[in-house]
């Protein structure tokens, strides 16, 4: 009989081992990081703004424009369900919430109020670009990318 | 099959000027990051130019219908006016066509939507199922799904309908 308890005792020990990682995937899916970005598509000639290389990859061969600026970056950290936003500068605001976290991705609620109202699944790291409105001369861009 | 086999009948409509404005955002992207198929669309182009120049010099002078048609019975005339009016299109012309709506039916990785008040639409499940609905209030949105991992997913709305068209949109830039 007490020989069995170090055998149990490593059963559990193991046990707990193989639940741990588990444990952590838990702790860290209760938060999602989003970063942020408001750039501007102009047709005007002018740079391409740095911060806005990777959207600049997604669209120039989408669409003509000769500049493209950032307006706004910003990371956020929120809960599941925790409400987040950003404004435009059109006066606009973005609205956006997590609603859960699976292997496939982050699923994420977007609202421009009176706009646009989509829910997306974003996997870790890989972002969507949403061409919002018109303003000034060009196209406001909002990109969303989630990090956890 | 490959992504690349996939756009092969994409290719042929691009070429031919056949394809939507979503259709020609996908292959437009594919072909950034493609050198195989920029090569087969060039090679299309080639192929296109030495055709129209291979015609070209085989076309009948211009008065030579006239002649024909002068010389035609009577009859051609009691052909129904809807009948006379449809245009016949060359199997090279419909070909490319077909293949084309076939393999954006096969691969839903871009789409337009309009909707409306009533229209929320769940599930859209593009090729990478990163959008999962959409409501725009009536604008129209064009939706293009990553196909690979180094492409975002784009969701682009447009302005209101009757203001500034898709095809418009695109031809002004953004």
């Amino acid at each position: 009989m007490l020989g069995s308890r170090p055998l149990v005792l490593a059963v559990a020990l193991g046990c707990g081992a193989a639940l741990a990682p588990a444990g952590v995937l838990a702790q860290v899916a209760d938060s999602v990081g989003l970063s942020l970005t408001v750039s501007h598509a102009s047709p005007k000639p002018g740079p391409i703004d740095p911060g806005a290389a990777e959207i600049h990859r997604q669209l120039r061969h989408l669409f003509r424009y000769e500049s493209l600026r950032v307006i706004e970056q910003r990371h956020v950290q929120l809960r599941m369900q925790e409400l987040g936003g950003i404004d435009l500068p059109t006066g606009k605001r973005v609205e956006f919430r997590p609603l859960s976290i699976t292997t496939t991705g982050v699923l994420i609620a977007v609202e421009i109020p009176g706009t646009l109202q989509t829910d997306v699944r974003v996997p870790n790291r890989k972002q969507v670009v949403i061409g919002v409105d018109s303003y000034q001369d060009g196209k406001l861009i909002l990109t969303l990318q989630p990090d956890y | 099959m490959s992504r690349c086999q996939g756009f092969g009948a994409l290719l042929d409509g691009y070429h031919d000027g056949e394809l939507g404005l979503v259709q020609r955002w996908r292959v437009r992207r594919h072909l950034a990051g493609c050198g195989a198929c920029r090569d087969e669309l060039a090679s299309l182009a080639h192929f296109g130019g030495w055709l129209r120049a291979a015609v070209g010099g085989d076309a009948p002078e211009p008065d030579l219908w006239d002649a024909i048609a002068r010389r035609l019975p009577p009859t051609r005339r009691l052909v129904p006016e809807r009948l006379r009016a449809r245009r016949v299109p060359s199997r090279r012309h419909v070909l490319p066509g077909l293949t084309a709506t076939a393999a954006a039916a096969a691969v839903v990785a871009a789409f337009l939507v309009t909707t409306s008040d009533s229209g929320r639409l769940a599930s859209l499940g593009g090729a990478s199922g990163v959008v999962r609905s959409i409501y725009a209030n009536r604008r129209p949105v064009m939706v293009l799904e990553a196909e690979s991992s180094n492409d975002s997913t784009i969701i682009w709305l447009m302005d209101e309908l009757g203001e500034q068209s898709p095809e418009v949109s695109e031809s002004v830039g953004i």
